[in-house]
C-alpha cells in the first residue's frame, strides 16, 4: 500500500510538471511595458509616502520650515516627473528622455515653481498692504 | 511507511533538482513554459516532503520501532502529545522538518513573488531549489530518518528528557524555521542581482521576508529563553551558549538590515550595504547549521551524534563564495543614488545602529570561535563564558538602546542641532530624574541605574513622538484615539517599529532587573523547615515520588509566605531518566504583580518579581536541596513577545494604495511647531 501511494504521488507530480508543455495557448508572459508601469506606480507611491512622512515630521516640529520647503519642492518635482513618465507610458509615448532634456525640464520646472511662489508672495504682500 | 517516506524524499529531490535546473534554463533562454513547469515542480516537491513528513509522524504514532530514528527518539511510555513532535527531536528528523519548511516557504515565495521581479524570478527559484536540494540530499544520503533499525525491539529509547516540555511544541519549529527562512530574502536579492536587477526591484520582497525570518528567529529565541528558565534549573534564561549565539547572530544582522533597508526605500542609499547584510545573514544561518550539526564547538543543545559538520561547513563556504562573487560582479551598479547629507539625520543614525549591531554580532562570533582559535594557537581549548559576553556586548547593547531613543526622533536627510536638542530635552530630563530618584532611593548599582535611566529616555522619546503626532492629528479635527490611529496607519512601518522598540524596552527592563537584582540561595531543608529570602519564607512540607517506565519522578511540596502571609503552595519536581543518565527539573514559580487587581489574574498584570524554586537534589535522609531565587522584573521578558507580534503585524500590514492626489502646497509661513522648536 505505501509503495502504491508513492507511485501515485510520482505520477501526479509528473502530470503536474509536464502539463505546461502540453497545453496550447499557455499564459503569455507579461508585456514588456508592464514592468515599467509598475515601477513608476511604485515610485509614485513611495514619493507620496515620503511627502506624507515629511509633512508629519514638519507638523511635529522635527523638520524646520526651511528644510520642509526645500525637501517638499524636491519631492514635488520628482512626483511631477514620475506622473509625467506615467502619462507617457499610458499613452504609449516613450517615457525615457535624454539626460540633457531631463535636466532642462527639471530646471524649467524649478523656475516655474519659483515664479509661482514669487507671484504668491507678491499677492500676499499686496493683500497685507491693502 | 519507511518505503513511502524514502520514495517521497527521492521524488522531492528529483523535483527540486529539476526545478533548480529548469529555472536556470528558463532564466537563460527565456522559456515561459519551462518557468511554469519549474514553479509547479517547487509545489510538488513540497507536497512530496509533506508526504515524507507525514509518513514519519505516522511511524512515531504507531510506534514503528523498525525505523532506527523512531526507536531512538520515542518509546511507549511517552506522553502521546510529544509523539506528535518527536519528528524533530533528533538530527535526521529535524533535517526533514527543515526541508519541509523551506519547501513551504519557497512555494509561497515563488507564488507571491512580485511580478516586477520578472526576469529575476527564475534565478530566485533556482537559488531556493538549489538550497532545498542540498538539504534533501544530506538527509537522504547522510541522515535518513527512515533508515531501518536492522533488528527487532519491543520499545524505543525515548525522547531526550530536556525536550519533554511545552516549549518543544514551539521553540524548535520556530528556531529552525527562522534559520532556514533567511534563505528567502537572500534568494530574492541574489536572484535579482543575477538577473541584472541592481536597483530596488527586490527591495519590498526582501524586506517583508526578512522581517518574517527576523520574527521567527526572535520568537524562537524568546521561547527558548522561557524554556531554559523553567526547565534547566539554574534560574537564568540566556547563557551565551554557542547554539544560542548562532541563532542570535543572524537575528542581529537581520535587525540591522530591517533598519537600513528603510534608508534604501526612502532615500535610495545603502543598496550595496543591504546586499552585504542579507548575504551575511544567510552565511551566518548556515554557520548556525554547521555548529548545530556536528560543528567543533561543544554545546548543551547540539545534536552531539551528528557528523554532518563538514558538509554544512562546505555549504556555508560555498554560500560565502557564491554571494561574494555575485556582489563583486554587480558592485559597480549598486552604488547609492545620493550621498549622506548630514550626520544629524535618520539615515546616519541607522548607519551607526548598523555598525553597533554588527559589533555585537562579531563579538559574539569571536566568542563562539575563540575555543577553536585558542586550541590552534595555544593548544588549549579556552571557552569564553557569560561574563565575558556581558562585559563586551553589554556596553554596545546599551549604546544601541540609547540610539533607539535618538534615531527615530531625527527626520530623513537633515535637521538642525537646535531641533535635536529641543527634541531630546524632555527624554533627557526624564532620564536624569529617574537616575536621581533611583540613586536617592538607595540603589547603588551604577550600571542598573544607567540602564533604567536609558530605558526611561527611550520610552519618553517614543511617547513624545506619539503625543506630538496625535496632537497634530487633533489639530486636523480628530479625537485623540482616532488621531493616534490615523498617525499609526499613515506610516505603519515606522510606528510598527516604535511598538517593537517598546517590546525591546520591556525585554531590556527584564534583563536589567534579573541581572542586577536577582537574589539566590541554595539550601537543604528537612520536612517542616523553612528558609527566609528577603520578604519570602519558604516552608518545605514533604515530598512524594513515583516510578514510571522510563523515569523516577519526585515532587516537593512547599508553602510560600510573603511578609508573613501565605501566598501559595508550589510543587517543583525533578525526574531522573536512567536510560539517558540525565535528570530534568521543573521549576515552580510564584509570580507577584506590581499591584493586585481583583478579578484580573496575576499573570496578566505588570510583574514585580518571580519567586523561583527548583529541587536540585532529593537526599536519602529526607532533605531536599532547593535552589531558591527572587527574579525581579522577569515578567517583562516574556511580555515583550506579544508586543513584538503586534508591532510586526502593524509594520507588515499592507498600506492602502494611494491614488493620484494633489501634493500639499508649500507653506508661506512656518507651520505650527512645538513650543520653541527651531524654525530656522
Amino acid at each position: 500500500m505505501p509503495i502504491l501511494l508513492g507511485v501515485l504521488l510520482v505520477l501526479i507530480s509528473l502530470a503536474v510538471v509536464i502539463y505546461p508543455f502540453l497545453r496550447t495557448g499557455a499564459t503569455a508572459p507579461r508585456p514588456a511595458g508592464a514592468a515599467e508601469i509598475e515601477r513608476l506606480h511604485r515610485a509614485r507611491e513611495d514619493l507620496y509616502h515620503q511627502i506624507g512622512e515629511l509633512q508629519a515630521d514638519h507638523e511635529t516640529g522635527a523638520v524646520s520650515a526651511d528644510d520642509y520647503r526645500t525637501q517638499l519642492r524636491e519631492l514635488r518635482i520628482a512626483a511631477a516627473e514620475t506622473l509625467r513618465a506615467l502619462d507617457h507610458v499610458d499613452t504609449g509615448h516613450p517615457a525615457a528622455e535624454p539626460a540633457a532634456a531631463a535636466a532642462t525640464r527639471r530646471s524649467s520646472l524649478e523656475l516655474e515653481i519659483a515664479a509661482l511662489r514669487e507671484a504668491r508672495r507678491r499677492r500676499s504682500r499686496a493683500g497685507e498692504e491693502h | 511507511m519507511a518505503d513511502l517516506g524514502t520514495l517521497s524524499m527521492l521524488l522531492a529531490l528529483a523535483l527540486a533538482v529539476y526545478a533548480a535546473l529548469g529555472y536556470l534554463a528558463a532564466g537563460r533562454f527565456g522559456s515561459h513554459e519551462l518557468a511554469i513547469s519549474a514553479r509547479r515542480s517547487v509545489y510538488m516537491s513540497t507536497v512530496a516532503l509533506a508526504v515524507a513528513s507525514g509518513a514519519l509522524v505516522y511511524a512515531f504514532l504507531t510506534h514503528d520501532f523498525s525505523i532506527e530514528y523512531v526507536q531512538g527518539h520515542s518509546n511507549r511510555a511517552m506522553d502521546p502529545a510529544y509523539v506528535w513532535v518527536a519528528m524533530y527531536a533528533g538530527n535526521e528528523g529535524s533535517l526533514l522538518y527543515i526541508a519541509l519548511v523551506l519547501g513551504v516557504m519557497a512555494s509561497a515565495a515563488v507564488y507571491f513573488a512580485p511580478a516586477r521581479l520578472g526576469p529575476a524570478l527564475p534565478y530566485v527559484g533556482a537559488i531556493l531549489m538549489g538550497t532545498l536540494a542540498f538539504f534533501i540530499t544530506v538527509t537522504l544520503l547522510l541522515a535518513s530518518p527512515f533508515a531501518p533499525l536492522g533488528f527487532s525491539v519491543d520499545d524505543g529509547v525515548g525522547m531526550n528528557p530536556l525536550l519533554r516540555h511545552p516549549g518543544m511544541f514551539i521553540h524548535p519549529p520556530l528556531q529552525m524555521a527562522g534559520l532556514v527562512a533567511v534563505t528567502i530574502p537572500f534568494a530574492f536579492v541574489i536572484g535579482a542581482l543575477m538577473a541584472g536587477q541592481t536597483r530596488d526591484q527586490w527591495l519590498d520582497a526582501a524586506r517583508v521576508t526578512a522581517i518574517g525570518a527576523w520574527f521567527l528567529l526572535g520568537a524562537g529565541l524568546l521561547v527558548g529563553a522561557w524554556w531554559a528558565y523553567t526547565i534547566l534549573g539554574w534560574g537564568g534564561y540566556w547563557g551565551w551558549d554557542p547554539i544560542e549565539n548562532v541563532a542570535l547572530m543572524p537575528w542581529l544582522v537581520l535587525t540591522a538590515f530591517i533598519h537600513s533597508v528603510m534608508v534604501q526605500k526612502r532615500r535610495g542609499m545603502f543598496r550595496m550595504w543591504n546586499v552585504a547584510l542579507l548575504s551575511l545573514a544567510f552565511v551566518l544561518a548556515q554557520f548556525g547549521m554547521f555548529i548545530n550539526r556536528g560543528g567543533p564547538v561543544v554545546s548543551v543543545h547540539s545534536f552531539g551524534a551528528s557528523t554532518l559538520g563538514a558538509v554544512f561547513l562546505g555549504f556555508m563556504l560555498l554560500s560565502l563564495v557564491f554571494s561574494f562573487g555575485i556582489f563583486l560582479w554587480r558592485y559597480p551598479s549598486l552604488r547609492s543614488d545620493r550621498p549622506l547629507e548630514s550626520f544629524l539625520s535618520r539615515e546616519a543614525s541607522f548607519l551607526v545602529n548598523n555598525f553597533l549591531f554588527l559589533g555585537v554580532t562579531f563579538v559574539t562570533l569571536w566568542g563562539v570561535l575563540f575555543p577553536l582559535f585558542s586550541d590552534l594557537v595555544r593548544d588549549t581549548t579556552v571557552t569564553v563564558s557569560g561574563p565575558w559576553y556581558d562585559k563586551t556586548n553589554g556596553p554596545i547593547l546599551l549604546g544601541l538602546i540609547v540610539l533607539m531613543g535618538i534615531g527615530p526622533l531625527l527626520p530623513w536627510r537633515r535637521t538642525s542641532p537646535q531641533s535635536v536638542r529641543k527634541w531630546l530635552l524632555i527624554p533627557t530630563v526624564a532620564a536624569l530624574l529617574t537616575a536621581a530618584g533611583l540613586w536617592l532611593s538607595g540603589i547603588r548599582e551604577l550600571w542598573a541605574v544607567i540602564g533604567f535611566a536609558t530605558l526611561v529616555f527611550v520610552g519618553t522619546g517614543i511617547a513624545e513622538e506619539w503625543y506630538r503626532g496625535t496632537m497634530a492629528q487633533r489639530r486636523a479635527g480628530y479625537n485623540p484615539v482616532r488621531g493616534y490611529w490615523r498617525m499609526v496607519s499613515g506610516n505603519r512601518p515606522r510606528h510598527g517599529g516604535y511598538i517593537v522598540h517598546v517590546a525591546i524596552l520591556a525585554l531590556a527592563l527584564g534583563i536589567v532587573g534579573t541581572t542586577f537584582f536577582q537574589q539566590r540561595a541554595d539550601v537543604a531543608l528537612a520536612p517542616g523547615e523553612s528558609f527566609v529570602l528577603d520578604d519570602y519564607r519558604v516552608e518545605y512540607l514533604g515530598s512524594q515520588s513515583a516510578q514510571r517506565a522510563d523515569r523516577e519522578s519526585e515532587w516537593a511540596s512547599v508553602r510560600v509566605y510573603k511578609d508573613g502571609k501565605l501566598v501559595g503552595e508550589l510543587e517543583p519536581w525533578r525526574a531522573f531518566y536512567p536510560v539517558f543518565g540525565m535528570a530534568s527539573v521543573r521549576a515552580a514559580i510564584h509570580y507577584t504583580p506590581i499591584v493586585d487587581v481583583p478579578g484580573i489574574p496575576a499573570w496578566a498584570l505588570p510583574g514585580l518579581e518571580d519567586l523561583y524554586i527548583v529541587p536540585s537534589d532529593f537526599l536519602d535522609d529526607g532533605r531536599v536541596v532547593f535552589r531558591i531565587s527572587i527574579n525581579p522584573l522577569a515578567w517583562w521578558l516574556w511580555v515583550s513577545g506579544p508586543i513584538v507580534i503586534l508591532g510586526t503585524v502593524i509594520a507588515l500590514w499592507p498600506a492602502r494604495v494611494p491614488q493620484r492626489r494633489a501634493v500639499p502646497a508649500e507653506p508661506s509661513s512656518p507651520a505650527p511647531q512645538r513650543a520653541g522648536a527651531a524654525g530656522s
